[in-house]
């Protein structure tokens, strides 16, 4: 767990520096050292316009992390905010709301996000907002099953005899005390971003170059796939590291949490 | 039985409605709507003509008329005619969709065949080197972005040791051969792409039915087992995998969108002709009718999926039918 936690670490503070050392070397373009391969000079090699892709690929870093963080970070508060509205409302609302998320879940979410941006466009942002609106649907049924066990504890109870609106009790009681699960499912969220991310900017509908991330330097690394291995290397191994750390901690979070909960 | 399915059925059709809704609504948020988009495209189209196309697409109409008369046409399977080409919809589709059937049915098929039976090793050998190899086996392939490895299998079998064709669904002197070069020949088409796609469903399944065997082996009923000296062969492949097959089963429906979603990516990859293949291109053309007409087909895929998934899981476990398990 310490090496996945350390590789984020390192890939989080390359993704919050690299734009202000490295964003002039990773667009400069040297057509007289294109599609060099991997040297000491140019760690990760050179694309077919000769830019540094070691600059390119962390540059990347900062792009990918911040679309998947905000992707994340959108469809948790989205799906909190309906999941704990359905819990504590029950009833009509309740019902009506969960055929939403049954209705979401039925569209293979590719083609929704894909559907979207063709309608939209294309754009860093987009990007983010669009995974976000496709992703929050199982937080919403971990939070609407969290918060119908919670409103009936005493402590609901309580506040409510105080004089408490419903408001006030969701956003300051239920929510608050059903947020541990959702911070695992949120972990395990920023990771599935980095991989739609990934895969829409290699399929040249997500983030729109000159702008590298990951995806779109994967992208333009396949068409010289025959002659330099390296162009898509790199960026596709940085992908599967981050995530694979991203999945390893959320996934040991969520076992920590449930392991407290049994022995509760 | 049979009265458990008409509930189910009966229960599916303010979803499939509401499928219809937010399809209908996603592309009509488009600034302008359709037609201009379609005008966009077109340098020769004048204001007069534009206006002509709002007319023949009932674009001028309000919205709740459009989307009624959409449904309506939806209903008899009249998905419309393509932007692009004029071609009527149900046509393209109905080209495209075999391929993509056929590919998703042969994940599914190596999903279940290798992804249960990893999982299950690895949680009757708990904890040991096995079971630890497999764990992260999974994770690994879990998180493995599939169109990183698509191009790296690319890579290496098809530019390198020139092993596999990577692009099709066959050669181009497929109509000159025997049945048996065309099964060869068309399995090694299809070999990459369904490694590719069942790749991260493999791991998860492995992984979900790892969850599932370990909570089995939990049951007191096992213990019980073990105690009247049934031998452990036994106890748990009859005994703890036959529950612990159960909710895989429900995991089976809610694998269909996942391998559909996916199909965008590797068809593209391997230029394969089929429906993910046709989304994405006309994603790209704006072709309305046809993202209409997939994202709607696609949903309604994954609500078969979900329906057979509940029919077999009642069929297996009468209790789900009952209500005794809620």
């Amino acid at each position: 767990m310490r090496i996945s936690e350390g590789w984020l670490v390192v890939v989080g503070l390359a993704a919050c520096v690299a734009p202000l050392i490295l964003a002039g070397q990773a667009q400069s373009m040297d057509f007289t050292h294109a599609l060099e391969a991997p040297s000491p000079a140019h760690w990760f090699g050179t694309d077919s316009l000769g830019r540094d892709l070691f600059a390119r690929t962390l540059c990347g870093a900062s792009v990918s992390l911040g679309v998947s963080v905000v992707a994340a970070l959108f469809s948790v508060v989205f799906g909190t905010a309906l999941g704990a509205v359905a819990g504590y409302c029950g009833g009509w609302g309740d019902r009506l709301l969960m055929g939403f998320v049954d209705m979401m879940l039925c569209f293979p979410t590719f083609f929704l996000i894909l559907a979207v941006v063709a309608v939209v466009g294309s754009g860093a942002f987009v990007i983010a907002v669009v995974i976000g609106v496709t992703s929050w649907m199982g937080t919403a049924r971990l939070v609407r099953a969290e918060v119908l066990s919670l409103r009936e504890r005493e402590f609901v109870l309580a506040s409510r005899a105080l004089g408490a609106g419903g408001g006030w009790i969701v956003f300051r009681h239920l929510i608050p005390n059903a947020l541990a699960p959702v911070i695992a499912s949120a972990v395990l969220g920023v990771s599935a971003a980095i991989l739609t991310e990934g895969g829409l900017s290699f399929l040249g509908v997500g983030v729109p170059p000159p702008m590298p991330s990951w995806g779109n330097i994967l992208m333009e690394g396949k068409s010289t796939l025959g002659v330099a291995w390296w162009a898509s290397f790199f960026p596709g191994m940085m992908i599967f590291l981050t995530v694979l750390s991203a999945h390893a901690i959320g996934e040991n979070l969520d076992k920590r949490l449930k392991g407290e909960r049994t022995d509760a | 039985m049979k009265s458990y399915g008409w509930k189910r059925l009966l229960g599916l059709v303010p979803l499939f409605l509401g499928i219809t809704i937010l399809s209908f609504a996603v592309i009509h948020l488009a600034p302008g709507g359709p037609s201009d988009a379609k005008a966009a495209f077109n340098p020769k189209m004048t204001a007069q003509a534009r206006d002509r196309l709002r007319e023949i697409y009932g674009l001028d109409r309000p919205l709740l008329v459009q989307y009624a008369d959409w449904v309506r046409r939806l209903a008899r399977l009249d998905f419309g005619r393509s932007f692009v080409d004029g071609r009527d919809v149900r046509e393209k589709i109905a080209e495209a969709i075999p391929v993509t059937l056929l590919i998703n049915a042969l994940s599914l098929g190596l999903i279940f065949l290798v992804g249960i039976p990893l999982g299950v090793a690895g949680a009757v050998h708990e904890g040991r080197p096995l079971d630890r190899v497999i764990t992260a086996g999974t994770l690994a392939a879990f998180s493995m972005p599939a169109f990183w490895l698509a191009l790296l299998l690319i890579s290496v079998f098809g530019v390198h040791l020139r092993a596999l064709p990577v692009s099709g669904v066959h050669s181009l002197a497929y109509e000159e051969m025997t049945w048996a070069e065309k099964w060869v020949d068309v399995a090694r088409h299809l070999l990459l792409p369904v490694l590719v796609s069942s790749l991260t469903g493999l791991a998860g399944i492995s992984r979900f039915a790892r969850g599932s065997m370990l909570d089995a082996l939990r049951q007191n009923y096992i213990r019980t087992a073990r105690a009247k000296g049934i031998p452990e062969r036994r106890v748990l492949y009859r005994h703890a995998l036959g529950n612990a097959l159960l909710p895989i089963i429900t995991l089976m429906g809610l694998s269909v969108p996942g391998l559909l979603g996916g199909s965008v990516i590797f068809e593209t990859i391997f230029s394969i002709p089929g429906m993910g293949r046709l989304f994405f291109n006309s994603v790209f053309t704006r072709d309305y009718p046809v993202i209409m007409g997939v994202l709607v087909l696609g949903a309604f895929l994954t609500l078969l999926g979900n329906l057979l998934a509940d029919l077999g899981t009642a069929a297996a476990d009468p209790r789900t039918k009952t209500g005794l398990l809620s």
